[in-house]
């Protein structure tokens, strides 16, 4: 075969895969005929609510149509309100002295209670008013610790193996072991 | 201009005109007839998303359904064909997702790339004859096995239904895209079958 001859078969092969790809494809995508499917999506399809219903019903009298705008306006009118509500904290300053109140009679003790008991809330009772107390002139000895005298530096004097203790040598008295009674009996006979 | 090309096209084809008018007021009967001249068209579209016939024709319906509903938003009734399309284009994308997390889910061994081809035809054409039974069940298993955004503007093309133009709608590519991915697709497809013995004697 010439290598011209060679070239126009590899065309041919090539145009004759192409047209088998073509004709694969088109009909993998090939359709029965049905020709009741388009009544059948016409008789099932649901009822439609176009803008010219809306209208009609507008113009009726009706205000269903209304109901997307008037949420709209309540919508923005809320946000309206959360945006200008007063959002100012009130004053962190300092109390004065004077407001300071005792506190007497707090509870340190968690006193340990049956299951199944029911607390009430028992009424409050007035209590006399605290007299302030008057700042003392003099130091308070009786409240007051005595000084604390400061610490000494710990001092360590450097120590040579001479001046160590001297320890006696360590002596083990001698290991006496006594002769055993090996005789004939010893061993259990067979 | 646009309004001159808008009332060209409703002279072109008055009858769509009046059948999307006549469905707008809620005649079935009318949007029956309107989906009636492009419902073969439109199972093709759904069949080369979905793969199987019968998943197809469900999305049809259901995009049917949504095109009945949302039919005030079509602006330009002679676009009805265009705007039915890609609306059964979406409807059967979001069927093949669910198909496809479906078998996911469950782990069946069916998948959507492996289930069986489904030919509408049991009688070979003329043409048809030629093809031997090896040579069309590996071009469609290829077919089946390239990535979705070349098998599925090659298989719209393969349909003959749709020009470039329509297709890159549809999709949502441009069109220079969209032959680029058919060629691509065709080489790859190609290749593939050269690998299993069905290419060009070299």
């Amino acid at each position: 075969m010439t290598p011209q001859k060679a070239q126009m078969s590899q065309m041919a092969e090539h145009d004759r895969l192409d047209a088998a790809i073509d004709q694969v494809t088109a009909r993998m995508v090939q359709v029965r005929d049905d020709e009741d499917l388009a009544m059948r999506i016409a008789s099932a399809l649901p009822e439609r609510s176009s803008r010219f219903h809306l209208r009609a019903a507008r113009f009726g009298g009706q205000v269903s149509w209304l109901i997307p705008q008037f949420a709209a306006i309540a919508f923005a009118i809320a946000a309206g309100v959360w945006m200008l509500r007063d959002t100012s904290t009130p004053s962190l300053s300092p109390l004065p002295s004077s407001d300071v109140v005792a506190v007497i009679g707090v509870p340190n003790t968690v006193v340990a209670v049956e299951p199944g008991t029911v607390f009430r809330t028992q009424p409050v009772e007035l209590l006399e008013p605290v007299e302030p107390v008057e700042p003392l002139n003099s130091p308070d000895f009786d409240r007051s610790l005595a000084p604390i005298a400061p610490m000494t530096a710990l001092v360590v004097s450097d120590l040579s193996p001479s001046e160590l203790p001297a320890t006696p040598a360590l002596e083990l008295e001698p290991i006496a072991i006594a002769d055993l009674p090996l005789t004939a009996e010893s061993f259990p006979p067979r | 201009m646009l309004t001159m090309a808008t009332s060209e096209a409703a002279a072109a084809n008055p009858e769509v005109v009046r059948l999307v008018a006549l469905a707008r007021t809620g005649d079935r009967a009318a949007f029956g007839r309107l989906i009636e001249a492009h419902l073969t068209a439109a199972r093709r579209v759904a069949l080369a998303a979905v793969g199987q016939p019968s998943d197809a024709d469900e999305a049809v319906q259901e995009a049917s359904v949504a095109a009945w509903k949302r039919l005030d938003h079509l602006n330009d009734p002679t676009a009805f064909r265009g705007w039915y399309m890609r609306i059964v284009w979406r409807k059967a994308l979001d069927r093949r997702r669910s198909l496809r997390s479906w078998f996911d889910r469950f782990g069946a061994s069916t998948t959507d790339d492996q289930r069986p081809i489904e030919f509408a035809s049991a009688d070979p054409s003329p043409d048809a004859i030629l093809i031997s039974r090896e040579l069309a069940a590996a071009i469609a298993q290829v077919v089946k096995a390239l990535p979705p955004k070349l098998r599925d503007p090659f298989l719209l093309a393969a349909s003959g239904d749709h020009r470039y133009e329509e297709i890159a709608t549809m999709l949502g590519a441009p069109i220079g895209t969209i032959k680029w991915r058919i060629a691509e697709a065709r080489r790859v497809i190609r290749m593939k079958l050269d690998r299993l013995g069905h290419g060009d004697p070299r």
